[in-house]
């Protein structure tokens, strides 16, 4: 079957998806919620081309060799993250070319069908140029300050961002191909290489952050640390695929000179044709690289299947016994806090559906048991690191200040066991006989209840290292709760209006994603304001001798309302949430 | 002609499919039946192609799946249990694009005596995500047979199918066999497609317990009257039993020379060298 065939009718089913998804989209703009995250979506695009071209175009421009290194650095960082985090993913398929873009129907017409699998490859290299198109638009109005052609930015950018694409599948492709034994040494090399870098950008931040510095320093500080550590030499030398497209978007004519990994020297038209050259190169390394690594995926499952030959029978006996011991517990945890419940709360309300629900998250919970405590052990040693400097006032601040942010940005997409969880058994939580305040209460409880144990666990560490008054502890373990629950009734409230499944990818992710940034930008502003609010309100209204006392109580009284209207809002979003009409088609 | 050796499929610490070897001659239907997690998706995906063995060898018409996937799929069309559509596709879209992935030439007159056959025209235009699973099924398995492949796979076909729909699909697959194709299908509705196999393949726990004609199983359980009666006996059958079961079909012709036991026994060994 000749390669042009194979791509007619590949071309023929994105035509057909595309004019379907575009109908779907338009229908679904007509409804309120739909207009409500395009009402979101065109919000933020004029806030952030607003803010882009006011705010960061007012900035001192970046000489093109800075950028330069910039970009190609940061990529790197990028695809190092990317590689940690599929290193020591569970999900073993998550690295396979294709695993999370391609629907059922996909994998079965299109994997069963007679295409050869480097054009199923190609596939999901064309499928990423829209994203990739629009985080390019996205990037040009942060950097169009900083040269001189906006047009040649805007193409480098867009050749770094696919080249980068491309080096993220090989990547993923070799990570899939790893053994078991394979994997674990990765993730013994990862864990040095992390350490590394920390030490790094810890050593660059504590040599150029001032005395007493606070928070806008320190965060200014830590955004030069990470610009250092993109530029320094050993991620430099990583970065050199990526090296011409960044050649590309920050020269400022068409010939001048570059040097080139400090080895070579190439003018302007060399780079374009570098840049544009790198594209169908690692084309063909990704797929040799997937073909590669199914072939090593098949032989370490022989391997592996010789082992299990000889080891089954006492494995699975064993096994049984272990996993109905661990269900036995979770089962019993469960029914004791489902006692709990009913003593606590009034006889009106019914939590009994709700524990059914809290069981499965709990289960998923064990599961995932060692991805989420990972995920939660770097935030807490993040919010405690300020402990470590200087005896300061502004260090306690600090350290609530990252367990806040840590609440607000990490915990969610570490602790994805919620309604985002179940996008495709929508329809059968809809058909469970439970009220939808039991199906929010119980979707959010693990996620809300791990959040806050992280938040407690850090807080009670920071005043045992830094003895603090009493009321202070207490104020804060009561406060920030309330965090968890507000962080994760918008995230879920906001998943309900604009659905998405977990590891999408496309236009509507990346301004997906951005929305989201932006709300909780806006709630990170709102908490000090609200704080800032409140006691000088009671400075000025409220005696002296109460007005510390009475702004302690007002915060924890605005900060839980707050939290108990956002949990009505999400309760909300699930009753008007229809899987037939919400859930866009595959 | 399916040729199956030794084949086994490992998932991450299970091992679904062990030691399967059957050959199915062109122009045969063949009962794939057993009990729920006996490895029959498993072994029908891998002979689809959609599964890669972990040991064992396949051959589709003499086409090694390792060697000429392409060539393989070609000839194989795999229905699964409730075959994922393209939810944004219409029934038509699906025949079209069905068409140009197989590059069939003129494959409308084709495509609407399938769309006729299985009273699909009426929801030509409607899109997959709105028609119901009987629909779905049929329009999948019409998918299959647009591209005429020589050897079809159909994993509980049936399920969803109202009872015109099996009548209308079980002739399908006898015609469609009469024509010289292979068809392996998979069922737990044993009544019903007791009446179009021509051989019946047992599977429990990842092994083949049983393989031979239909007439030559009966032949084992004589007291079983029907054929879920026979299922019953061969499935809970006794180590010790099984042993004998084997002996009993590897008697029959048609399969004196494709039978693979499982970890064959002196005795067993005896048998099959008389």
């Amino acid at each position: 079957m000749s390669w042009l065939g194979q791509l007619e009718s590949l071309t023929y089913l994105a035509i057909l998806k595309a004019n379907s998804k575009w109908t779907w989209l338009r229908r679904r703009f007509q409804t309120g919620r739909g207009a409500m995250a395009t009402l979101a979506v065109v919000a933020f695009v004029v806030l952030y081309v607003v803010g882009g071209v006011t705010v960061l175009g007012r900035r001192e421009p970046t000489d093109p060799e800075s950028l330069r290194r910039w970009l190609s650095g940061g990529m790197v960082l990028y695809a190092l993250f990317h590689a940690i985090k599929l290193i020591w993913s569970s999900d073993f398929d998550q690295a396979v070319v294709g695993s999370h873009r391609d629907s059922p129907a996909d994998r079965l017409w299109l994997g069963g069908g007679p295409l050869h699998r480097s054009m199923l490859v190609g596939r999901e290299f064309i499928t990423v140029v829209p994203a990739t198109i629009a985080k390019s638009l996205l990037l040009l109005v942060v950097l169009q300050g900083d040269v001189a052609s906006r047009l040649q930015l805007a193409i480098g950018v867009f050749l770094s961002l696919l080249t980068l694409e491309l080096v993220r599948r090989v990547i993923s492709s070799l990570i899939a191909s790893m053994s078991a034994i394979q994997r674990t040494t990765m993730k013994a090399i990862s864990l040095a290489i992390v350490t590394a870098l920390f030490v790094h950008l810890g050593s660059v931040v504590y040599q150029i952050v001032p005395n007493d510095p606070d928070p806008v320093d320190l965060t200014v500080c830590t955004l030069a640390g990470i610009g250092d550590l993109a530029q320094s030499s050993g991620i430099q030398s990583l970065a050199t695929p990526l090296m011409p497209a960044a050649h590309v978007a920050s020269q400022q004519t068409w010939t001048i000179a570059v040097p080139l990994s400090g080895l070579f020297v190439v003018d302007g038209w060399m780079c374009w044709l570098l840049a544009i050259g790198m594209l169908p190169i690692w084309m063909m390394v990704l797929v040799s690289a997937d073909s590669w690594s199914l072939n090593q995926r098949c032989k370490h499952e022989r391997v592996e299947l010789d082992h299990l030959t000889r080891t089954l029978a006492n494995n699975v006996s064993q096994r049984i016994e272990t996993d109905s011991l661990g269900a036995d517990l979770v089962s019993r945890f469960v029914d004791r806090c489902h006692g709990l419940m009913k003593l606590i709360l009034p006889k009106d309300v019914h939590v009994d559906g709700c524990m059914g629900i809290v069981l499965r998250q709990l289960h998923c919970l064990v599961r995932y048991r060692s991805h989420v405590m990972m995920s939660l052990g770097i935030p807490t040693l993040l919010s405690l690191s300020p402990l470590v400097m200087e005896q300061s006032a502004k260090q306690w601040l600090f350290c609530v200040g990252g367990i806040l942010l840590s609440s607000i940005l990490l915990a969610p997409p570490a602790l994805q066991i919620d309604f985002r969880r179940d996008l495709r058994r929508m329809g059968l939580l809809k058909s469970l006989p439970i009220t939808s305040w039991s199906m929010c209460i119980g979707m959010l409880s693990v996620p809300v209840i791990m959040t806050i144990l992280f938040q407690w666990l850090t807080v009670t560490v920071a005043c045992i290292v830094v003895p603090t008054a009493f009321s202070r502890w207490i104020s804060l373990m009561l406060a920030m709760p309330a965090v968890a629950v507000l962080t994760f009734a918008i995230e879920n409230a906001l998943f309900l209006i604009f659905p998405h499944s977990i590891g999408a990818q496309g236009i509507g992710m990346v301004l997906r994603t951005k929305v989201m940034f932006l709300w909780k930008a806006v709630v990170i502003a709102a908490f000090p304001t609200s704080i800032a609010l409140i006691a000088a309100l009671c400075s000025t209204c409220l005696p002296e001798t109460v007005a510390q006392s009475a702004a302690v109580f007002g915060i924890l009284v605005s900060w839980w309302a707050i939290a108990i209207v956002s949990l009505f809002c999400l309760t909300g979003c699930w009753q008007r949430f229809d899987p037939v009409r919400d859930i866009a088609p595959e | 002609m399916i040729e199956i050796t030794d084949l086994r499929k490992l998932y991450v610490d299970t091992l679904a499919v062990q030691d399967v070897s059957f050959q199915l001659p062109s122009g045969v239907v063949c009962g794939l039946v057993g009990p729920n997690g006996a490895g029959k998706t498993t072994t029908m995906r891998c002979v689809a192609g959609v599964l890669s063995p972990t040991s064992g060898q396949i051959s589709i018409h003499g086409m090694d799946p390792e060697v000429d996937p392409i060539g393989v799929k070609l000839a194989v069309a795999y229905v699964p249990d409730d075959p994922p559509l393209f939810d944004d596709l219409t029934v038509g879209q699906h025949l079209d694009f069905i068409a140009r992935l197989y590059r069939l030439a003129d494959h409308r007159k084709h495509a609407a005596e399938l769309l006729n056959r299985f009273e699909l025209i009426p929801k030509y235009d409607s899109v997959a995500s709105s028609l119901s699973r009987g629909m779905r099924q049929k329009l999948a398995v019409a998918c299959a047979y647009l591209t005429r492949p020589k050897v079809l796979l159909l994993d509980e076909p049936l399920t969803g199918l109202d009872p015109p729909g099996i009548r209308q699909l079980l002739a399908s697959i006898t015609e469609y066999a009469q024509k010289g194709n292979t068809v392996l299908i998979s069922s737990h509705l044993l009544a019903m497609i007791g009446d179009v196999c021509d051989r019946l393949l047992l599977m429990q726990d990842g092994e083949v317990r049983h393989q031979g004609t239909l007439a030559s199983l009966r032949n084992t359980y004589p007291n079983a009257e029907t054929l879920e009666d026979v299922f019953f006996a061969a499935t809970t059958a006794t180590a010790e039993d099984e042993t004998t079961d084997h002996h009993d079909l590897i008697d029959d012709e048609a399969w004196a020379d494709t039978v693979i036991m499982d970890e064959p026994s002196e005795v067993d060994r005896r048998m099959v060298a008389k």
